[in-house]
């Protein structure tokens, strides 16, 4: 699945994203061209992809959001909207009236969250209105930055507006060279403290949590895998990939925390496979120098096995340009 | 007479053209049924020439619209996008074609978005200038597109002849071929254009068509033809010649390029065609 920015504009500020970096060397205009989407359309149908993700900035605001969610869905893709559920009041009915014919199954919303006792109450009404009208289409994404995190809101959210009944977690990783703030590796553990209380109340409400990439496996003891197992359905992975981002000029990388990584354009391939083999060879090249976060990465079973990637790429490039050698212990 | 006959549709008119191929005009799309009707009681029907010049795709009603008979629509822009994505499930139901203006850069795109849902579209040459990229661009798409997507004129038509030896008369595509269509007007008169007939430039009357020496027509076709060579003008070492037979000489910065480049990906397409692709029948004229 390919990830599509179609702004590189935000209306949120968060302290740990990891677009900021790419989105303020961007313009402000930016935005993604009807050419550029047919352009990505036919690119991802001839390498026989049809689920394509649309992002930004907040891909909601693109003046054309409405027909391009219409025209891809034309074209038989499903479509997932990573959004913040902030839209301007102005464009949001309009928005509404336009893609209810759409059905559920064909287009989705991951709506990212932060706590709402460090948002601004503005934004809570925006996001809890977005939620009101499109409830059963969202499912929740939070990201995790700081150690005195708090789950639990995410849980009267899924309640209250009967949202999909699926968390999916982030770590805030760093942008390798940039300031942002993102969970150091030796602070892991004191996450998964967090992690495994809140799963135990999210399974009394019938609530998956899914595990974004760079979650090491190590930071989770035997009895933490066992229940995790049970939480997720089974659907739990510690790998690091390529997910593909495209920008709005057709430029393409790894991920968003390495964006500045092998930058390539869509131009220079042939299909999505080569593209994704690519980066997964780019980023096997740096693994073969350094193998994980962690110095015991080196010798890992698990790691050797390829159970778990060894934790995020972007920690890795971030030692390397820290002058590296100091891995955590 | 194997010419088809263009006029503006009427029922009176339509009855006295009994036995001929006919391309009604209409600037709407209603009553099209009952039109397909009314000419198919004793003609045979090319097509219907739907002109909405002045109409955007977004308003016009294609609901109406039952039959299969081939439709040629004429829009001057895709109007709301919202609005037509829409009714795309609906135009695609239909054996229709829809030409948009080149006047508007907005056109060119919009092409690309109808023909990548499945709608055959093309663009008119109507403009008096336009521009090289956004052209080539379009005709990159239309020839070499790495999926599968409805065709596009006139870059359709420049590949499905590019193999003849004769020179392209792409002006077929826009009923502007003496050798195909003919104009006529309530009394009969006939032209060899629309301009023509707008003009009141008769070629003669059609009840005394099977007299008229179309060869003539055919000669100072020829005679243009040469004379390049004789002027020793640009296109008389154009290697695109071919394709555009001077036509468009005066519309792009650089014709030769232009022209050349759809000449090359014409040839393309045309190989990869005749490789055993897969290629989608369609409403031709």
């Amino acid at each position: 699945m390919a990830n599509v920015l179609l702004t590189e504009t935000c209306v949120r500020s968060c302290p740990y994203c990891f677009a900021k970096q790419y989105m303020s060397d961007s313009d402000v205009n930016d935005s993604l061209t009807w050419d550029n989407l047919i352009y990505i359309a036919d690119f991802l149908q001839s390498s026989g992809i049809n689920h394509i993700s649309l992002l930004g900035g907040e891909p909601l605001i693109h003046p054309n959001i409405a027909e391009f969610i219409l025209y891809l869905n034309k074209r038989g893709f499903f479509i997932t909207i990573f959004t913040s559920g902030i839209m301007p009041d102005s464009k949001f009915e309009e928005f509404c009236n336009k893609i209810t014919g759409i059905p559920n199954l064909n287009l989705s919303f991951v709506c990212n969250v932060n706590e709402p006792r460090l948002s601004p109450k503005s934004e809570l009404a925006k996001v809890e209105r977005f939620f009101s009208i499109f409830g059963s289409r969202c499912s929740l994404s939070f990201n995790i930055y700081r150690l005195d995190f708090d789950m639990n809101f995410t849980i009267e959210y899924i309640v209250k507006f009967g949202l999909n009944r699926h968390v999916r977690l982030g770590l805030a990783h760093p942008i390798p060279g940039q300031k942002n703030k993102y969970i150091a590796p030796e602070s892991f553990s004191a996450v998964r403290d967090t992690l495994m209380s809140t799963f135990e109340v999210f399974s009394e409400h019938n609530i998956d949590p899914g595990f974004d990439c760079g979650f090491p496996l190590c930071m989770f003891n035997d009895n933490d895998l066992g229940k995790l197992y049970k939480y997720t359905g089974g659907r739990i992975s510690f790998q690091c990939g390529p997910a593909i981002d495209i920008g709005t000029d057709l430029s393409v990388w790894s991920c968003f925390p390495l964006s500045d990584f092998n930058k390539k354009s869509l131009y220079d391939f042939t299909s999505f496979e080569e593209l994704v083999n690519f980066y997964e060879s780019k980023m096997e090249e740096v693994r073969r120098k350094i193998s994980g976060i962690y110095t015991k990465c080196d010798v890992c079973e698990i790691r050797r096995k390829n159970l778990c990637s060894g934790g995020c790429l972007a920690h890795v490039l971030n030692y390397m340009i820290q002058e590296g050698g100091f891995r955590n212990e | 007479m194997n010419r088809h006959i263009i006029y503006n549709y009427s029922q009176a008119l339509t009855e006295r053209l009994s036995g001929y191929s006919l391309i009604p005009r209409v600037e709407d799309l209603c009553n099209i049924d009952e039109i397909v009707t009314e000419v198919q009681k004793n003609n045979q029907l090319f097509c219907i020439w739907v002109d909405c010049s002045l109409m955007s795709i977004s308003d016009l009603d294609f609901e109406c619209v039952k039959t299969d008979t081939p439709i040629i629509l004429y829009a001057y822009n895709i109007g709301d996008i919202f609005k037509t994505l829409c009714k795309v499930d609906l135009i695609r139901n239909h054996n229709i074609r829809i030409f948009l203006s080149s006047d508007s850069k907005e056109n060119f795109h919009s092409v690309k978005i109808l023909s990548s849902l499945g709608i055959d579209m093309g663009i008119l040459l109507d403009s008096k200038h336009i521009d090289d990229d956004l052209f080539l661009d379009l005709a990159s798409y239309a020839l070499l597109g790495q999926v599968p997507h409805a065709s596009i004129e006139p870059f359709d038509y420049i590949w499905r002849n590019i193999m003849q030896e004769h020179n392209l008369d792409i002006d077929t595509i826009f009923f502007n071929n003496p050798q195909k269509y003919i104009y006529i007007n309530d009394s009969l008169d006939f032209s060899f254009s629309l301009e023509d007939l707008n003009k009141s430039c008769f070629a003669g009357n059609l009840s005394a068509i099977d007299h008229i020496d179309f060869n003539t027509e055919v000669e100072q076709k020829l005679n243009r033809y040469y004379s390049h060579f004789f002027a020793l003008d640009k296109c008389s070492k154009c290697p695109a010649f071919k394709v555009c037979d001077r036509k468009s000489i005066a519309v792009f910065n650089n014709c030769q390029e232009v022209y050349s480049t759809i000449y090359e990906y014409a040839e393309i397409r045309s190989n990869n065609e005749s490789q055993n692709h897969n290629t989608r029948s369609l409403c031709q004229l």
